[in-house]
């Protein structure tokens, strides 16, 4: 399998190359022939790399040594299902995976576009397949994952015990499946402008592409926090780290273009905005896997890096330069169709949340990119922590919250004045209680007031909108159920979007409270001896050691309680793994985690003597549990959004 | 205890090795196209014929569309039914039809937002006739264009 795999790379690339020009060609001259041909072109790429990755699990499930990336990645002690994630461990495996994901959505654009957009498609498949030319060109001549080892090793390095972690197995496919996907929309975007179609065809693909890629980035991104959360043991879930910056960034100009793509599909304006938004989302999605990737920046959620940065620069200034050149020609065709009718308008809002959202990006790409431009300019590497990040982004995410709270409660076009009063009562006055309750019992922490107050205000504004949207329907003569169920299922987008809110409230809510609100508390016990925190008692039990196939384990047994009362054991552990895999580490925690709607217990066990003795860290995370209930909310109003109409809404 | 540190010496020991001789032999890159086509040579013959059907199929599959029989003639009709798509008319056309299309979905969303009491009765007013007007023009502007093609078809 090891040669037919190579040999299907190759030829994958020989195929993409052909792709490339025969779809140009047939575009250029009309030749229905030639852009069959591309797209079936594409299929056979799919279908290629497809093979390529089933020859690649196969070497890694038999753990054919005489590979290198088999060597690198796996051990004998290794479960099938391990070995099977390791496919994305690594550098030359995850850009195999990049790849397949990229040539499985092309021919997806290419099957559904088979009899449509027959102008447009030529130069979307273009685009795509010039994306896949270059990554191919990478894995085909670069960081060949069939590349052999002059010896086949009697045991491999192993896979990086933090990677050994039921998560790791679904976060990055979810991640590359959002991070690829932008590519798609790019690809329309790029067709349009190549092929002088500027209607709203192309925008109609790109915002259902960007749809479906913004969700698997979302849930790509939380699965990663909730990852950091259990993995590394230091008692948070998102540390500005630039791996998780450089997924954030193409997520928050997605999101904006989400959001300004209806003004254009509704009103026929901000075009040029949003082609750029596009652009710029791509971009960040290249440039994000290039700083994963090349080893530039130091990231602990970093484990595939080799000498690709120069490719991936040269790669970037192309993107930059033909993508803005394109715009720059066509720059006259994008002209907008109409004028705002007001400044009170949903239409403003939307703006004014575009620039928040792509402030935030900016933000964020600075303070990433600024240890290295200090570096290149100074010579000293001047690091970029997380007060910068909060500081900056903490108010522009409280008054992005604030837009999600007022924007559906004011009409499009333009707001009548005085109906705002009535509209804004009672979402306002569910803010004001809300102010009333958190002072009342205690808190004076002027972010979280803010914060909660905010969430309030656009749960209740959500729930208004329902609430008047049923009550319309019920007057037809519907009942409340098939009212709601109809109402959601002929305004998709605007019901699943506000679905989509209340998942973002839940998380804010998640974060404010778990990063305001935590203790911690470090003590070293003896058996039988217990810390208090907040309400809690963690009594230290037993200290056990044991050695597995795979790792020497030192586990704490400890003892919940609550007032008192016992809730749960729980186990924190010490390992020090025997193979280490791509990536040297000395020890690795397991934490013992009790999770509640309330409260997360989170005890890392740090260091132990020979006497029993054991240091624990000790956290109260108030609510981290309503983070991971957001994400799952967000994931049902995307589907809601997203599943398609059986009529015209 | 004594057997547990002794394990763990023994498995520090055996780590020891196995990176040690990493760290002494060099990795040599071998080229993956003559390295696989000299292996092909001597023994698998099976992976061979394999590989061999693969690169087949997926030349007669890029191939199909040139060995399709008439291709020639959907080409020249294609290329005019390209013209025609491409005509200034033809154009004017389709961005009149998106408009049309975009004014429908606005005064639907005018009359929603007037029932969910967004938009005083004032302003609906205001707002749906204006858009009704500017949704007549535009319907008024394609039957002209259809009336003109039809005249010149006939």
């Amino acid at each position: 399998m090891v040669e037919t795999g190579s040999i299907s790379i190759l030829l994958a690339f020989a195929i993409s190359t052909y792709v490339l020009f025969a779809s140009l060609y047939g575009a250029k001259s009309q030749r229905k022939d030639f852009i069959k041909s591309a797209e079936n072109g594409a299929i056979a790429v799919c279908a290629l790399l497809l093979i390529a990755t089933i020859a690649l699990l196969n070497s890694l499930i038999s753990l054919d040594f005489s590979l290198k990336y088999v060597a690198l990645n796996t051990s004998t002690d290794l479960s099938k299902i391990y070995r099977f994630t390791s496919l994305w461990a690594g550098q030359a495996g995850s850009l195999l995976l990049w790849c397949l994901v990229l040539s499985i959505y092309t021919s997806v654009v290419v099957i559904q576009n088979r009899n449509r957009s027959r102008q447009l498609m030529p130069y979307v498949l273009a685009t795509l397949t010039a994306v896949s030319i270059f990554f191919i060109f990478i894995i085909a001549f670069v960081e060949n994952p069939f590349q052999k080892l002059p010896f086949t090793p009697q045991e491999g390095r192993g896979l990086n015990p933090i990677l050994q972690n039921a998560y790791m197995a679904i976060h990055p496919v979810a991640l590359y499946l959002g991070y690829v996907g932008v590519t798609v929309p790019f690809a329309f975007g790029m067709g349009a402008l190549l092929s002088g179609k500027l209607g709203d065809e192309w925008v109609t693909y790109s915002r259902k592409w960007t749809m479906l890629t913004w969700t698997f980035l979302s849930i790509g991104l939380l699965l990663g926090a909730r990852w950091a959360y259990l993995e590394l043991g230091w008692g948070g879930y998102w540390a500005w780290d630039p791996v998780e910056n450089a997924a954030f960034m193409p997520w928050l100009t997605g999101t904006a273009f989400l959001h300004s793509v209806m003004i254009q599909e509704k009103r026929g304006m901000l075009k040029k905005w949003n082609m750029s938004l596009i652009i710029i989302t791509f971009f960040l999605s290249i440039f994000g896997t290039f700083l994963t990737r090349s080893g530039i920046v130091s990231s602990v959620h970093s484990f595939a890096q080799s000498d690709i940065g120069p490719l991936f620069l040269g790669f970037i200034a192309f993107i930059l330069l033909f993508s803005f050149g394109m715009f720059i020609y066509r720059l006259k065709d994008i002209e907008s169709e109409n004028r705002f009718d007001s400044i009170l308008s949903r239409e403003s809002a939307f703006i004014l949340n575009n620039l928040l959202f792509l402030g935030a990006a900016f933000a964020v790409l600075l303070g990433t990119i600024f240890p290295i431009v200090s570096e290149a300019l100074t010579g000293n590497k001047i690091l970029v922590g997380s007060p910068y990040f909060n500081h900056v982004n903490v108010p522009i995410g409280l008054l992005l919250i604030l837009l999600m709270g007022v924007a559906p409660l004011i009409s499009w076009r333009k707001a009548s004045k005085e109906n705002l009063f009535k509209n804004f009562l009672y979402p306002i006055l569910m803010g004001l209680i809300t102010v009333v309750i958190l002072t009342a019992i205690g808190i004076r922490e002027v972010k979280a007031i803010l914060a909660f107050t905010l969430c309030t205000f656009v749960t209740t504004t959500v729930f208004i909108e329902f609430y008047r949207g049923v009550r319309v329907r019920s007057k037809r003569g519907e009942n409340a159920l098939l009212a709601l169920v109809r109402l959601v299922s002929r305004n998709k987008r605007r019901y699943g979007g506000y679905i989509v809110h209340i998942g973002v409230v839940l998380i804010v809510i998640g974060i404010t409270a778990s990063s305001v609100f935590a203790t911690e508390r470090k003590a070293t016990l003896g058996r039988g001896e217990a810390l208090q925190i907040r309400d809690y008692t963690i009594k230290y039990e037993n200290l056990k050691r044991y050695s597995t196939g795979a790792k020497d384990a030192t586990a704490a047994e400890l003892v919940a309680y609550k007032q008192g009362k016992e809730m749960t054991t729980l186990t924190a552990e010490k390992n020090i793994y025997k193979y280490e895999g791509n990536r040297e580490i000395n020890q690795e925690t397991e934490v013992a985690l009790l999770s509640t709607l309330t409260d997360d217990v989170y005890i890392i066990l740090t260091n132990f003597t020979h006497d029993d003795k054991a240091t624990f860290r000790v956290f109260i995370n108030p609510m981290v549990s309503w983070i991971w209930a957001g994400g799952i909310v967000i994931l049902l109003g995307a589907i809601v959004t997203i599943y398609p109409s059986s009529r015209r809404e | 205890m004594l057997q547990y540190i002794l394990a763990q010496e023994e498995n520090r020991k055996r780590h020891a090795t196995v990176t040690r001789d990493w760290q002494r032999e060099k990795c040599v890159v071998t080229s993956q196209l003559t390295g696989s086509l000299f292996r092909l040579k001597g023994y698998k013959l099976v992976e061979t014929i394999l590989i061999f059907i693969i690169a087949g199929g997926v030349a007669l599959f890029i191939s199909l569309p040139f060995l399709s029989v008439g291709h020639k003639r959907e080409d020249k009709t294609d290329k005019s039914a390209q013209e025609v798509q491409d005509s200034p008319i033809s154009n004017k056309l389709r961005i009149l039809k998106d408009r049309k299309e975009s004014l429908y979905t606005a005064i639907k969303d005018i009359e929603f937002d007037y029932s969910l009491g967004k938009l005083s009765l004032k302003d609906y007013k205001e707002l749906a006739e204006q858009y009704k007007l500017e949704a007549s023009k535009t319907l008024k502007e394609i039957d002209n264009i259809n009336k003109g093609r039809d005249y010149r078809e006939s």
